[in-house]
């Protein structure tokens, strides 16, 4: 392994449902360690493609790679065990279930294969970065605020120990304050070695936090580079930071 | 007031029985979305088998662990052989498939054992025991005792396993339960062996109370729906008050017709459908429409 290879790959991605293909030919790079930020209108296929590089949707066209290794077509189940999280849109908590339950679940795959300690020993880091979810561990996720739930799903996806985390509209319905606490828990996952792919609707924040980043239109990447650049170009402040010129 | 109480005991003691064949429904359909119309031939499997194996000269309680793992293998060949192939397809089809997996077990079954009934004996001998002015035949006892061991069983194993957990959380959120690894073969698996060990329990308790025979599934089974059903399908408490709310009808019904006995079970179910299509307790599926 390279210190060059990237995390994750998607080389000339297509998908759709149906008889809809959403994506054409996407080619999209996550290195290591790095936060990358995907933006686009509603529509555009962010969501599709999220899904096909995890396994919920299976590609047309194209090749997913994950840290070096062809993973096309392989379904969800098996790639979080290969170290890719998805965490989708609407936080999809287990309701019904207790917070802890909830970070249990999240290491699933690894019980049985690693020691208990190491599993209470990554609950007890999740504590520490999500503080709320120590306090209501006992209490039903489907009682938590939005912030609050959200803020499981990411520490369930991080309690697989992913290499690659697909984060799916974190801030959708939070009020501004909330959503800056997960921007900033977000901002500090590469230095927990899990880099990120980062969906979001409000460009201005995602562009903060990523280093790089994409433009995805109806199913094409329109720009790509480092988020400073795409925060200059005039095309893309105008569509998706609402600045004029 | 001796009636009442006899009745009460009928009621307990047949309703235990469709509310192990409840959650065995209720079981497959939470974790697959899957309705096993299977699910009566379990019973039935666990009753001719602890039957047959009694009659080859197993002890008893050798018997009833053969009959419950046969069962168990058998649910797991409906849902390998069976379901798996299919899946993907309309859950028409998958209740198509299961009604067929019904009517081979049955088929098969009766080219084993034939149309005779099988006696079983009783697990202890010995005459009624007078309670509370009812005669209590001693095998009630065992289907009681047998029904509240399996209801704790499961209780613990959905509560503390990782098992139990994977299979809650497939029911709860199956997308989200894909994401954190969970494969919906192995709990799909799981679900079915479940629901055919659990069958076959009240299968075993039940022969000796009515003979073992290839075709008492189809109405066990049926009965066990509408308990599910009454209980919002996708709700074990639920399934479990259903199960012995209509052994309680049909007991209690007894003296007005014993003739329409089976028939109450089809008109709760209608009603059921009708007026409360998401279960009696609590928020269920919601109203269906047409």
């Amino acid at each position: 392994m390279s210190p060059a290879q990237p995390v994750l790959r998607l080389e000339a991605l297509s998908a759709g449902y149906g008889g809809l293909e959403v994506l054409h030919g996407v080619d999209l790079v996550v290195q290591r360690n790095e936060v990358v930020a995907l933006l686009g209108a509603n529509g555009a296929g962010k969501s599709t493609l999220l899904a096909a590089s995890s396994g919920l949707l299976r590609p047309r066209r194209g090749r997913v790679w994950l840290d070096g290794a062809e993973v096309t077509g392989l379904p969800a189940e098996r790639l979080v065990r290969l170290g890719l999280a998805h965490v989708p849109e609407r936080r999809q908590v287990f309701a019904t279930m207790t917070v802890l339950e909830n970070l249990l679940l999240g290491a699933h795959h690894r019980l049985g294969r690693e020691p208990r300690a190491a599993i209470q020993t990554d609950l007890a880091a999740m504590v520490q970065v999500f503080p709320r979810l120590g306090e209501r561990s006992r209490q039903l996720a489907g009682t938590l605020s939005g912030g609050e739930q959200q803020m499981l799903a990411i520490a369930r996806g991080l309690m697989s120990r992913p290499l690659v985390l697909l984060l799916d509209e974190p801030s959708l319905g939070l009020a501004p304050l909330v959503a800056r606490d997960i921007f900033q828990a977000v901002a500090a996952l590469p230095a927990r070695g899990c880099a990120v792919l980062l969906v979001e609707q409000n460009a201005r924040a995602a562009l903060q936090v990523a280093a790089r980043g994409y433009v995805l239109e109806l199913g094409r990447i329109a720009a790509e580079g480092p988020t400073d650049a795409l925060a200059n170009d005039a095309r893309v402040s105008a569509a998706y930071l609402g600045r004029r010129g | 007031m001796s009636d009442a109480a006899q009745y009460l005991v009928t009621g307990l003691t047949l309703g235990s029985i469709y509310a192990l064949v409840a959650l065995g429904f209720v079981t497959v359909f939470s974790v697959t979305g899957v309705i096993n119309f299977a699910q009566g031939e379990f019973v039935m499997l666990g009753a001719m088998l602890a039957a047959q194996f009694v009659q080859v000269g197993a002890p008893l309680p050798l018997a009833a662990l053969l009959a419950v793992a046969g069962a168990a293998l058998v649910g797991a060949l409906v849902f390998e052989v069976g379901l798996r192939p299919a899946r993907g397809a309309s859950e028409l089809a998958m209740i198509i498939i299961t009604i067929g997996a019904s009517t081979a077990i049955r088929g098969a079954a009766l080219l084993a054992w034939g149309t005779d009934p099988r006696p079983l004996a009783a697990f202890t001998p010995g005459p009624p025991i007078e309670l509370a002015g009812a005669a209590v035949v001693r095998q009630s006892l065992w289907v009681l005792g047998a029904t509240a061991a399996v209801l704790v069983a499961l209780h613990l194993f959905f509560s503390t396993t990782a098992m139990g957990r994977a299979l809650r959380a497939c029911a709860v959120n199956a997308v989200a339960a894909r994401l954190v690894g969970i494969s919906p073969r192995h709990t799909g698996l799981a679900a079915f062996v479940l629901s055919g060990a659990v069958g076959a329990v009240a299968g075993v308790v039940l022969a000796p109370l009515s003979y073992a025979t290839y075709d008492m599934g189809l109405m066990l089974g049926l009965k066990g729906f509408v308990g599910a059903v009454l209980g919002g399908m996708a709700n074990p408490s639920g399934a479990v008050a259903g199960g012995l709310a209509l052994g309680l009808l049909e007991a209690f019904g007894t003296p007005i017709s014993s003739a329409y006995k089976d028939a109450a079970a089809f008109i709760v179910l209608i009603l059921a459908m009708l007026l409360r299509p998401g279960g009696l307790f609590g928020r269920g599926l919601g109203r269906g429409s047409l």
